[in-house]
This record gives C-alpha cells, structure tokens and sequence, in this order.
C-alpha cells in the first residue's frame, strides 16, 4: 500500500503539470537532451557508406556475431532443434521437481519480452523502407541470431549470483565481470560489465519503456480520436497498472494480463494465417517478391543493401538476439545445466522473427498493402494489411499493441532493474527507486512526441550489444565446453529423457 | 483377489510359488494348493513377492489440503484404516500448472516459492501425522506440486493403494460445475476405488 501511495505522489504532480504546459516542456526537453543525445545516437548508429547507401555498422556487429557464433557451435540452431523441442514439451522433466520453472515458461516469459511492437510496427518499418527483399534478410537474421541467443543464455545460467534466500540475479553483467575475471581480465570485465548495465537502464527506459508506450498510444489516439493530444491521461493508466504490477506486487493484473497475451498472439498469428489462406494463391508471388526484392529491390533506397539493412536492423530489434537482455531473464530459471536454457533460447529467435515477423510480412505483401513513398509505415501499414481483409482488425490491432507493449514493460522493467540492483546493491528501498523512475518513463513515453528521446532509447538497446558481444567473443570457448560436457552427460544417460 | 500372509505371520516365504509349496504348516496351505492359478497370477501382477510385500496392510491413499472437508476425510479414512488395520498416506497437493506464466521477477523468485510452499504444507500435514499415529494409525504424507486429479491417481498407482479417499470439494461455483471439480474428475479418473467424504 505504502509502494502505491508512493508511485501515485510521484506521479501525479509530474503528469498535472504535463498536462497543462504539453508542448512547452516538449520543445524544452527536446532542447535539453537533443545536444547530448544526438553525438551518442550517432556514434551508436555510425554508418559507413556501402555500395551507395549508409550501412549502420552496429547491424553488421550484430549479424556478425550471429554468423561467428553460428559457425563456432556448428549451425546449432539446426542441429538442435529437435532437442529444444523436447526439452520445451517437458521430456526431460523430473517429476520430483514439479513446482519449479519448466523449460515451456522460461520460453513463453522470455517471449512476452520480445514479441511486441517489434513484430507489429517494425515490421512495417522494414518493408516500408526495405520493400518486400527485407523479408528474406529478417528471416535470415532470426535463424543466424538463434545461435547469439544459444551462447548468451547459456553463459546468463553459468555466471549468475545465487543468494542465500534462494533467489537468483543474472544476466551479462555478471558473466562479463565473473567470466573475465577467471582469464584474469577483471578490470576489463567490470568495464564491460557497467557500460552494460548503463545501457541496459536506458535501454530497459527507453526501447523498453518510451518506445512501448509511445507506440501503443500512437495507434490507439489513431482509433480514438478524442484521445488526440491526451497521452499523458494514456500514460497514467498505464504507468498505474504498471507500478500495481512491479511495485506493488499486485499478481492478479499480471495474471489477467499474462493469460491475454499469449491469447492476442495467437489470435494475431491465426488472423495473419487465415488472411494468407485466404489469398494462398498469391503465396507464391509474395514469396518471389521476397526472393527478387532481397537480391534486385525497385523502388527501395540503397538496393539490396538498404533491404538488407532494413531486415537485419529490425530483426535484430524485434528478438534481441546479441543484445543480451534474454540472458537475464533465463538465469532466472532453476535448471540441472545451463546449456538446457541455451537450447530453449535458440527457440525464441525463431518463433519471434522466423515465424511471427514472416508473417505480418506476408500480409502486408499479399494485400499489396505497401506503397513506397506514401508515408504510410510502421503499425499504420500493418493495420492497413489486416484492414484490407477484416475491416475493423484496427481495434484488434490496438488492443493487442497495448497489450504487447504493457508486457513487454514488465519484461524490461525487470531487466533494468537487474542491472540497476548490479550497480548500486541489492536491496528493496533502491529496487523501489528504479520501479518508480520506471513508471514515471511511461507516462513521458506516451505523453511527448520526443524524436531525440526515442532514438536514444533504440541507441541505448543497440548499445547493450556492444559490450555484450565482447564478452560473449572471449568466453565463447567456456560456452563451447560446457556444451562439451551437456553433450557427455546425454550420452552417459546422467540426464536423460523422462518421458 | 487380495493376497494376505498367513494368519500366523508367516507370510508366504520368500515368493517362489514351487519353493512355497515344499513347505508345510501355513493353515491356507490347502487354499492356495485349490487356488494355484490365481496366486501365481496374483503373484506376477505385484512383482516379485517378498515376505515384507506381502504382509504390508493395504494403503489408503487421502487428499488432504486442510479444508473442514479434508480433516473429515482423514477421520473417515483413520477409522476404516483401524477397523482394517490398514495404513494411510497423506498426499497435499500444491495446485501447479507447468504452462502457467510468469514474469520474469516471479521466475527468479520461483524456487524459494517453491520450497516455501512445501515448508507450508508440510507444516500443516505434520500435526495430523502425529495425530493419526498417537490414535494408533501408520501414517505417511508427502507433498506435491501438480493438478490433484493427476498426482492423486498417480500416487495411488504408485503405491498400489487399496483406495483414495477424498473430501468433497463442496464447489458450487459455475466454474467448478461446469468444469467438474477434483471429485468428480477422480470419480472417473481413478486408477483405485474412490470414496468421496461428504
């Protein structure tokens, strides 16, 4: 109660006066930010010219990684398969651990986290600028990013704290300072450890917080248009719920919401199924279109690269592969190895980018919804591909932005608040600082129309990547041995199927 | 057919039914002699027999959550165990679904949950242990996490339970009538005969 009355006296004065004096602070926090934000943005997203074209070279860092680590584990994502299926369907479950996390809800939380606004609006970012080629690219940056995810997930489980009172907290953080501290680089580690802990904060504000919130009121005042100018009345709703969730500890919202979620995914997935039924003749020439356009685009800037760029950017976005923030909610999970998370990660980039991305995509291609140059892009081009089969899909849309968006806040404000409680303690009274920080992000995400805001937020998750991957470069063989001995105890029949 | 020792103690022996027969001065001697096919069959269905197998008294099986319904099912189920001279086994079931969601922080928290709620029920079946056995009834608990239909039909086939005796659940809710509660999931699931304590 005490938490409630607290978050509601922090946020109340703040969204009063956003509500009278709107523009003002908008253009005067613009102002504030944009000179400091704008050389980090920069740097983030430093592009080199390609063959015409301004390639961002954190895209190529991240699908680098992904080809590196792809190779390294030998095309894992293929080969394993078979085997993250099993563990997710419960095979190797012992009954005598019933109550603990499965392997099936680590991947459904860790998914929450992901499938969102990601597999909506950027979708529609990327066919938009990339033309229908950015399709293949995405696809080919969901099934490499499956390995980033195998190594990152594993290492998460192998370095976490595990405290006396039976909790765990883990994540890159702690694998860059514990993990590089044994080949005796543990000042390079710490270093890595807090500049991803730092982004990771900003990150968890921004992409995972501003960038939901601002999005999801974006196409709900869209529907509504007596909400036009209001999203500071959206953002206290939401940062309401929010902090009744992560402050308050209040289960049941989270439990209602939890049950939705999976729920609007599946009704997402399905409607996106039934459209593609629909037109299955039209299957064939979407998939050229997706072949041509990723070797030959018309009508895209910079050609196939800018297709390629398109894709990789927002596959990247949308599973988080590289980033490293699905290795903290992994190390979560209690498990007899940590190699049985790598294999139950590598699912996520599939069915988020591979799967659910594929096909709004195809949607969006087989109802010839996209038109270049027209400005209409984002969540807009993809409620107009749904609309062109289900008129009033918007309002579908929108509840189901909603509430990805709310899910994906909880996933990330616990994120942030792992590489908060990395810095500065453990501890309830610092955690309760960083929820209400958190909860008051939401409602200046949803209120202001920040252009240098929200690019930083984007920054700040492609930025998490930097130190992640270093990291990940230098204890990869500890990730390779490690699979080594999952490998030996397979065979050795010391883990072995159940069922 | 239940098979029981000798009314003298002797049991059986130690299970081969041709070793048996060589031995003389067990009263049902001239039973079995009648009835050879039926103790060999009832001799493979239980494994291989072992005096102490078959001079265990038969097991109830008792769903036991500390409702009113519950400790009734216990004193129904103590007072069939004395007249029978059977033993009970207290089964406490955590309601757990391996595909509910959680949020991330709840997954961190979930095996210090996990052993807290053991801790809890533990602590409740305890007391009724110690009641039972100051009564002069055997009595042995565990408790579990899963759906109580499925460990309690689980855990009678385990211990080859003589029956399951549950409390009703008393549900009136829609919910619960037009899902069907444990009892009536169990009254058509059950691996054992049922007895459902009003």
């Amino acid at each position: 109660m005490l938490h409630r009355i607290l978050a509601s006296a922090i946020l109340l004065p703040l969204t009063a006066s956003l509500a009278h004096a709107q523009d003002g602070i908008d253009q005067a926090i613009s102002d504030i930010v944009a000179p400091i934000v704008n050389p980090i943005v920069s740097a983030v997203f430093y592009s080199v010219p390609v063959f015409g074209t301004q390639f961002p070279l954190i895209v190529g860092w991240l699908v680098i990684a992904a080809l590196v680590f792809t190779v390294y584990f030998g095309f894992i994502q293929f080969r394993g398969l078979g085997h993250s299926i099993s563990l997710v369907r419960g095979d190797y479950l012992d009954p005598k651990d019933a109550g603990e996390v499965t392997p099936f809800q680590a991947l459904a939380t860790a998914l929450s986290g992901t499938v969102g606004l990601g597999n909506i609006a950027g979708v529609g970012v990327a066919v938009y600028l990339g033309g229908p080629g950015a399709t293949f690219w995405m696809i080919l940056a969901g099934l490499l990013g499956m390995a980033s995810k195998f190594t990152e997930c594993i290492l998460g489980v192998r370095y976490r704290n595990e405290y006396a009172d039976g909790t765990v907290s883990g994540g890159p953080m702690y694998y860059l300072s514990k993990g590089l501290s044994e080949d005796g680089k543990a000042a390079f580690g710490k270093f890595l450890a807090i500049f991803f802990s730092i982004c990771c904060i900003g990150g968890a504000l921004g992409g995972g917080n501003m960038f939901q919130a601002n999005q999801s009121f974006a196409q709900v005042s869209g529907l509504f248009p007596v909400l036009e100018g209001k999203g500071w009345l959206f953002g206290i709703v939401m940062a309401a719920i929010v902090a009744a969730v992560i402050i308050g500890g209040i289960k049941s919202i989270a439990r209602v919401t939890e049950k939705i979620v999976p729920g609007m995914a599946i009704l997402y997935v399905g409607s996106a199924l039934i459209i593609i039924v629909m037109n299955i003749g039209a299957v064939g020439d979407a998939f050229m279109a997706i072949i041509n356009g990723a070797f030959a685009p018309t009508a895209v800037a910079g050609g196939a690269i800018g297709a390629l760029i398109q894709g990789f950017k927002r596959a990247a976005f949308s599973n988080e592969a590289g980033i490293g923030s699905a290795s903290i909610a992994h190390s979560a999970v209690q498990t007899k190895h940590p190699v049985t998370e790598g294999y139950v990660a590598l699912l996520e980039p599939f069915i988020d980018t591979v799967v659910i991305c594929t096909m709004t995509s195809l949607v969006i291609i087989i109802t010839n919804s996209w038109v270049p140059d027209s400005g209409v892009t984002g969540i807009a081009l993809t409620s107009k591909a749904f609309e062109a089969n289900f008129s009033g899909f918007g309002y579908l849309l929108a509840i189901a932005a909603v509430l990805f968006a709310f899910s994906t806040m909880i996933s990330w404000s616990y994120y942030g608040l792992k590489a908060w409680t990395y810095m500065f303690g453990e501890g309830k009274a610092k955690e309760l600082v960083f929820k209400a920080i958190f909860c008051v992000f939401v409602v200046i995400g949803s209120s202001m129309s920040l252009g240098p805001v929200i690019d930083f937020s984007d920054a700040m998750i492609f930025a998490m990547a930097i130190a992640n991957i270093i990291g990940l470069y230098m204890l990869m063989p500890k990730v390779k041995a490690l699979v080594a001995d999952y490998h030996e105890k397979l065979a050795s029949g010391e883990i072995k199927k159940i069922k | 057919m239940i098979v029981r020792g000798c009314p003298d103690g002797s049991g059986f022996g130690t299970g081969h039914p041709v070793y048996r027969r060589s031995q003389k001065g067990c009263p049902l001697e001239d039973y079995f002699e009648k009835n050879w096919f039926d103790w060999v069959q009832a001799a493979n269905k239980h494994g291989f027999m072992k005096q102490e197998d078959v001079n265990v008294n038969d097991v109830y099986v008792v769903g036991f959550d500390d409702t009113e319904q519950a400790h009734r099912a216990v004193d129904y189920a103590a007072n069939r165990a004395k007249k029978s001279g059977a033993s009970l086994h207290l089964v406490f079931v955590l309601e757990w679904s391996p595909y509910s969601f959680h949020t991330p922080e709840e997954l961190a928290e979930r095996h210090k949950r996990r052993e807290e709620e053991l801790d809890r029920a533990n602590n409740l079946v305890h007391p009724v242990i110690q009641k039972l056995k100051d009564a002069g009834v055997e009595a042995t608990c565990e408790a579990r996490h899963g759906h109580a239909a499925d460990l309690l039909s689980e855990i009678a086939k385990e211990k080859g339970a003589a029956q399951l005796i549950i409390g009703r659940t008393g549900g009136s809710s829609i919910a619960q009538r037009l899902l069907g509660g444990v009892a009536i999931t169990l009254a058509q699931v059950s691996p054992v005969p049922l007895t459902i304590v009003p």
